[in-house]
């Protein structure tokens, strides 16, 4: 967002909410600040107080489509605030989602205002029982989420393959597009990473579902050791469940070792009626490292181009990815010995 | 010219840790200095070692190139693949200016690129043996770019 635009931020959100609610008064805005979290979107904190049949104070967010690294063709706002409506009353804990603003004359971009729960991200620092009992929650929500019916919920628009095989293809064919498009000089990595995806495609899907794409800790919010909100939807999918367990699985594991990480597989695998494929679980730890850096390209070519020149940018495009390369060439080598 | 562009980086950096953060009181600041102190650290790598880096990744894509080329005149299905793929390698300069060197790196990881997507579906023991040799550049690759990227800001 421009400099005038975070200036005046108090202030726009005071006439926003006062249109959106005509029926209270006195809308007040207070304690707006930028949230340090999060690397794809800009998201700012703000309470807000009025009066209506009793006095009002909302704990809320403001989510700013601007992003570092998403591109709308694949992860767009009004992508997530359409998935976080839709899970409102599913066993997904995810915060209220109450307007999403298309028209640029309020901020000079979308936006969504939100509903800000307590908790906390900070999931490496926590003693290894909380660690285990947080992952064990979340274990059960997956599991739960992904054995929701998305059609009845209505989020076939996120594109559903037709069968098990087109479930892998069309992810790797999107994000295919998207490195191509991005890419500001050849990166044989990506060529040749491709080129493994492209031979190693499952083609044994035993439940099409719900994915989130980026999903466990630094995703959710938690508190006195249960998870209390599922973020960042952007990447949600209709697809190959094992693509989530396999992001779990390579996020978690480091931290909580190789014992811990079984039992919560194992457990997933009982809540949730599938059966644990690993070999689709090694495509995705590929596809998805793949992802991760392809939309890191992105940042790199919004900050190169000057399209968004920003250090956060440049440290999102060019740091963030360097863990995701790293086990996306370990493993393609390894595949070659 | 002394001093040099390093030591200009490391001068911005003394201030920037030692007279900013300390004076800057919500987290959003706080972590946009970290990423300042991040792209200062990764520049003055750049500056002292991007130039031979990019000499030696340049040889590395011209031994992959001359590998191909190798494999190409052995038959085969990999040969047939490989047919209408420009291989041609270079000659490295002796003292290139850093454009020249980025030119020319473009042109070879465009022909390494081409190799990758001429393979064929099916692999015998020489498109093996040429696969592991592009797989081998590219792990020295990531470990020659984690050189100027994976840096401790401090």
């Amino acid at each position: 967002m421009e400099p005038d635009t975070i200036e005046r931020l108090p202030e726009i959100l005071r006439e926003y909410l006062s249109e959106r609610l005509p029926e209270v008064r006195n809308v007040s805005i207070h304690n707006v600040a930028r949230s340090p979290g999060g690397n794809s979107r800009s998201m700012w904190f703000f309470d807000a107080d009025w009066d209506g049949d009793a006095p009002v104070s909302k704990q809320l967010m403001f989510r700013a489509n601007e992003s570092t690294c998403f591109r709308d063709e694949e992860a767009s706002l009004e992508k997530e605030y359409r998935i976080f409506r839709a899970l409102r009353d599913t066993p997904v804990p995810v915060p209220a989602n109450y307007w999403y603003e298309r028209d640029p004359s309020w901020a000079g971009e979308d936006f969504v205002i939100r509903q800000r729960v307590e908790g906390d991200t900070n999931f490496r620092d926590l003693p290894a029982e909380s660690q285990l009992a947080i992952l064990n929650h979340f274990v059960e929500i997956l599991a739960a989420q992904h054995n929701l019916d998305w059609e009845a919920l209505g989020l076939s628009f996120l594109g559903a393959p037709k069968d098990g095989p087109e479930c892998a293809r069309m992810v790797v064919e999107r994000w295919e597009r998207a490195t191509q498009r991005e890419l500001l000089e050849p990166q044989p990595v990506m060529t040749a990473t491709m080129a493994w995806l492209k031979r190693n495609l499952p083609t044994e899907v035993d439940r099409i579902v719900l994915g989130q794409g980026q999903v466990g800790p630094g995703q959710v919010l938690f508190r006195d050791d249960r998870v209390v909100a599922s973020l960042d939807w952007e990447s949600g999918f209709i697809g190959d469940p094992m693509s989530d367990l396999a992001y779990l699985d390579f996020m978690v594991r480091p931290m909580v070792g190789d014992e811990a990480m079984e039992g919560l597989i194992t457990r997933y695998g009982e809540l949730s009626g599938l059966p644990i494929r690993r070999d689709n679980m090694r495509f995705y730890t590929v596809f998805q490292s793949y992802w991760a850096v392809s939309a890191c390209l992105a940042a790199v070519n919004r900050f190169a181009t000057g399209e968004m020149r920003k250090t956060q940018t440049l440290v999102l495009g060019m740091a963030a990815p360097r863990s995701f390369l790293r086990r996306m060439e370990r493993i393609v080598r390894e595949d070659a010995a | 010219m002394r001093p040099t562009p390093a030591e200009i980086v490391e001068g911005l950096e003394y201030n920037l840790r030692a007279d900013l953060l300390p004076e800057l009181e919500t987290p959003w600041a706080k972590r946009i200095a970290g990423n300042m102190l991040w792209a200062l650290e990764h520049l003055k790598q750049r500056l002292t070692e991007e130039h031979a880096l990019a000499v030696e990744e340049n040889a590395d894509l011209r031994g992959v190139l001359g590998a191909a080329a190798k494999a190409r005149s052995g038959g085969g299905a990999l040969a047939e693949s490989l047919a209408g793929v420009d291989l041609t390698a270079g000659e490295a300069k002796e003292w290139p200016a850093p454009e020249e060197l980025t030119a020319e790196n473009a042109r070879l990881r465009t022909a390494v690129d081409a190799v990758v997507e001429a393979f064929p579906a099916e692999r015998d023991a020489a498109a093996e043996d040429l696969w592991r040799e592009i797989l081998g550049y590219i792990a020295r690759q990531t470990e020659r770019d984690g050189a100027l990227i994976e840096v401790d800001p401090g």
